[in-house]
């Protein structure tokens, strides 16, 4: 008897996933990786794609969902990955195509870039894996930078999730001028986390 | 190198608020997809664009977490708390579990549970929560049960790709990576209004308010996530919850799975369950977060149909794995299937339903290759879940319909000859009703003679989902 996986059954026509309960499913193979194992890592690399998915929609409210429904399939395919080999690769496979899947059939709404372009853009995705950590430590630390209102601002925007619309009511601003503000903050953390890169680059 | 980048930021700004022009999103595709270096830009500030929200996200958390941690007089316990394995603050037990010892039971409201790994568990008045060690050691350093009530986590750092904590209830599981959440578990409100219907939740609610110690049976498991992100695993699969999210998970009484019944030590059961994931938004007041009521807050509501296989007998039962692939050549059984009927009890023929995704797995079949097969052992006690794809069912009409899955396996005589056991009969699980509602179509809108500007050079785009969204089919996986 040939090598054989529990996870084959992922793939029936029937059921889309599976879970189990009171302890491990056992089974007569060795066969690797576990849907555990991917689960963990998908977990690890989760705002890798996350951010790779913000990327290809431009949008981070479907962001969440698409995630979602990339771990699915990632979990249903657990027994694809190839242990040790590139899981930030593999996944993003998955999540390219779910984010074009998403593009076809339009659930975001007017205003977004074409399919094509979002290919284009896949084709062309920076491989951010080595120095996003240091991306992030940077921005985090050039976040820490900014005070005040422009804060505040951000806080609203990113943190509850507001459009510059609701933002405006909520400040009492004109909407021109918090999307002056928001974008004058963005360029202020793009240059800083650049600067800080480049600093720690030569140190 | 763009010619313009300031412009190309200005693009990207309109983008990522939604506030692009049509001329503007067409400038912006244009320089897309022609310069190298403006995609590059695109992707760096998109990048930051995904980080500042996660940042902002964590930062909150960070926040709370501080402000919780100080503001009373559980958390002045805190600094022991490394001595301790596990420590319950003012008025309640202090437990420490050990190896053999059978887990901690709390029943104390408003006290603190300090886990040997830094967690912090906040018991709301009335829960009731043990400590035991986990079935699965290897990843999760904590577990908590959750038996009636409310906890708020404040869970601990973990390792990278281990849960700190994991919280476990009848109707599902919670595990997080150093976040702060809720999880509450509740009779649920259709639950107490049946019960009082019977006659006998008048008395129960009584002897509730009397303050005595009733059979709790959890039909709502309701996730609040403040900070990070958690796993919420419960029977119809695994699901990410974000700070700012809500994940229920309603277990409906009637619907409880009744088993159908055994055959050579397997039974199947049948049940339908109720899922919500919706967004909660916080305002912070005085230092503290509120939630709010928002206009804008997505609910999402989703059933499903589980399946369970049980292996109720004293022996350890292998089958083979049903797959997709190769059922023509008959090497691997065919998965459960759905069996229904209608209002009158007549069988819906099955070649008017499509329960489930179509098969896509011809490839294998058309390359001839020789497929293996898969075997599944559950040892006594153990069962395996299955998840149905009840977006694709689909019946004739509209109505309530009578679901039941069966599964048949025949027994391999060559696997026999060869020394191998495999378990073979039919089963057929309960029933459970389901409505089955058509879905929605959308329509186009009937276009007018007036949206039409029949200026010259000035023909407007056609909706981009016209050609995109037509009969494609989305990428197989």
């Amino acid at each position: 008897m040939g090598p054989f996986s529990v996870f084959s059954l992922l793939s029936s026509p029937a059921f889309g996933s599976y879970v189990l309960r009171r302890g491990r499913l056992d089974s007569m193979s060795t066969y690797e990786p576990q849907q555990a194992d991917v689960q963990k890592l998908f977990l690890r690399h989760s705002s890798l794609l996350r951010g790779f998915i913000v990327g290809l929609l431009g949008d981070t409210s479907g962001a969440d969902d698409l995630l979602q429904e990339v771990f699915v399939v990632a979990s249903e395919k657990a027994a694809d990955f190839q242990p040790g080999s590139d899981f930030p690769a593999w996944a993003r496979a998955i999540a390219r195509l779910k984010v074009l899947e998403f593009m076809r059939q339009r659930r975001g709404g007017p205003g977004r870039l074409s399919p094509e372009i979002v290919e284009a853009l896949a084709d062309s995705a920076p491989e951010l894996d080595e120095t996003y950590e240091a991306r992030r430590t940077a921005l985090k630390r050039c976040l820490g930078e900014i005070r005040g209102r422009a804060r505040q601002l951000l806080d609203m925007r990113y943190q509850q999730g507001l459009n510059p619309e609701r933002i405006a009511q909520r400040v009492s601003w004109k909407v021109a001028a918090v999307n002056v503000a928001l974008s004058r903050a963005r360029r202020f953390l793009r240059e800083c986390t650049g600067r800080r890169l480049a600093i720690d680059g030569d140190s | 190198m763009v010619a313009d980048e300031g412009r190309l930021l200005d693009l990207l700004d309109e983008y990522v608020d939604g506030r692009s022009s049509a001329a503007g999103l067409a400038e912006l595709e244009s320089l897309l997809g022609s310069s190298a270096a403006a995609r590059r830009i695109y992707w760096e500030y998109l990048q930051q664009h995904a980080m500042i929200g996660q940042l902002q996200q964590e930062r909150a958390g960070e926040k709370l977490a501080a402000e919780t941690a100080t503001a009373g007089s559980y958390w002045s316990l805190w600094g022991l708390a490394a001595a301790a394995a596990l420590l319950l603050a003012a008025g309640a037990l202090a437990l420490v579990p050990g190896p053999g010892k059978p887990a901690a039971v709390s029943e104390a409201g408003g006290s603190v549970l300090v886990l040997a790994n830094g967690t912090r568990v906040l018991q709301r008045p009335g829960s009731r929560v043990s400590l035991g060690a986990s079935e699965d050691e290897d990843d999760v350093e904590q577990v908590v049960r959750l038996h009636r009530g409310e906890i708020e986590v404040h869970a601990a750092k973990s390792e990278c790709g281990q849960s700190s904590v994991r919280v476990e209830t009848d109707l599902g599981t919670v595990e997080s990576l150093g976040t702060v959440f809720r999880v509450g578990l509740s009779a649920g409100e259709k639950t107490v209004r049946e019960r009082a219907s019977e006659g006998v939740g008048g008395k129960e609610i009584a002897q509730m308010r009397a303050g005595r110690v009733m059979p709790f049976a959890a039909a709502l498991m309701l996730v609040s996530v403040m900070e990070g992100r958690v796993l919420v695993r419960s029977g119809l699969g695994a699901t990410e919850v974000r700070a700012g999210e809500t994940a229920r998970v309603e277990k409906e009484e009637e619907e409880k799975a009744k088993a159908g019944p055994a055959v050579n030590g397997l039974q199947i059961s049948f049940s339908r369950r109720v899922v919500i994931r919706k967004s909660v938004t916080f305002v912070e007041k005085g230092g503290k977060r509120v939630e709010v009521d928002d206009p804008d807050a997505r609910e999402y509501r989703r059933e499903e149909l589980l399946a369970e296989l049980k292996n109720v007998s004293d022996r350890t039962i292998a089958f083979k794995t049903f797959s997709k692939f190769v059922v023509p050549q008959g090497e691997v059984p065919r998965a459960p299937w759905v069996c229904a009927t209608d209002a009158e009890g007549n069988r819906v023929p099955e070649h008017k339903r499509r329960f489930f995704r179509r098969n896509r797995g011809g490839d294998e079949k058309k390359a001839g290759k020789a497929v293996q097969f898969s075997v599944t052992v559950l040892k006594p006690g153990q069962s395996l879940s299955l998840r149905c794809y009840t977006h694709t069912l689909d019946f004739p009409k509209e109505g309530t319909y009578k679901l039941h899955m069966e599964w048949k396996l025949d027994a391999d005589p060559d696997l026999e000859a060869a020394g191998i056991k495999l378990w073979s009969g039919k089963l057929t699980s309960n029933t459970v009703d389901w409505k089955y509602v058509a879905p929605k179509r959308r329509q186009r809108p009937a276009r007018r003679m007036r949206d039409v500007n029949l200026k010259p050079g000035s023909a407007k785009k056609p909706p981009a989902d016209a050609d995109e969204a037509g009969d494609k089919k989305p990428e197989a996986f």
